[in-house]
């Protein structure tokens, strides 16, 4: 059995799929028609078979109620790694991501947290070597 | 009971007045018929229980959102779509999930109502 999806409601499902492939540098894997809307999911470009981010539209209301409540509490609805924090936040801010948490030493890690154009927070790690 | 208790009784349980509940399973009634069957529009109202074809679809459109046709065409679409969806790769669609669960619910209830006679 492997992780393989990871699923977050967008409010917009071109909006996110330009967002998270364009601005983050994930790699579309499914684009196809599904029930009025898209199944859309990326990869990361290094690990293409691996898991797959789901952009699941806000079509329900519960849906709505769900990501508004984590977006209005500042909670990230998920969480990437990143091998260098500082770098990767440089290039977003660059790319007119706009962040709600910089770049925070928290322990064993590094985090900080980003809006993603359509109604989430996500959240970056970079994991510290222990010292 | 009286009528007017009964119907204030009803309408503290489910939410509703007894006459919308009705309105409510005739609606989710004609689209099933719109959605599945041949029959036109002024069939379907009438299957339905209504005489006049311009209220059924000014009461269809207040309530669905859309005429009885656009909703015709909009869930010909989606069944043509969902045929056409190759099924392994969209397991796992929470938005789909939670729609095949409402509109079982919906089935449920519409038949709960409907078998309760107009």
């Amino acid at each position: 059995m492997r992780i393989k999806l990871n699923s977050i409601f967008v409010d917009d499902q071109d909006k996110a799929k330009a967002f998270y492939a364009d601005v983050l540098g994930f790699q579309v894997r499914h684009d196809i028609p599904a029930g009025g809307f898209r199944w859309i999911t990326l990869v990361a470009p290094d690990d293409p078979d691996g898991a797959e981010l789901v952009l699941e539209p806000v079509s329900e209301d519960f849906a709505r109620d769900f990501q508004s409540a984590l977006f209005e509490r500042g909670i990230p609805i998920t969480a990437f790694e990143v091998d260098d924090l500082r770098a990767e936040h440089a290039r977003l801010r660059d790319r007119g991501v706009v962040f709600s948490m910089e770049p925070t030493s928290q322990g064993p890690v590094a985090l900080a947290v980003f809006a993603d154009t359509c109604g989430n927070h996500i959240q970056l790690i970079q994991p510290l070597d222990a010292s | 009971m009286s009528a007017f208790h009964f119907a204030r009784l009803y309408r503290a349980v489910f939410g509703e007045s007894p006459h919308q509940a009705r309105v409510t399973a005739r609606i989710d009634r004609a689209k099933t018929l719109l959605a599945a069957t041949d029959l036109s529009v002024t069939e379907v109202c009438t299957a339905v229980g209504y005489e006049s074809l311009g209220s059924f679809s000014a009461l269809f459109a207040r309530r669905a959102g859309c005429s009885p046709t656009a909703y015709r065409q909009t869930a010909r679409e989606r069944a043509r779509d969902d045929a056409n969806r190759p099924a392994p790769l969209v397991v796992g669609c929470l938005s789909l999930m939670a729609r095949a669960a409402r509109e079982a619910q919906n089935r449920t209830n519409g038949e709960a109502l409907a078998t309760a006679g107009p």
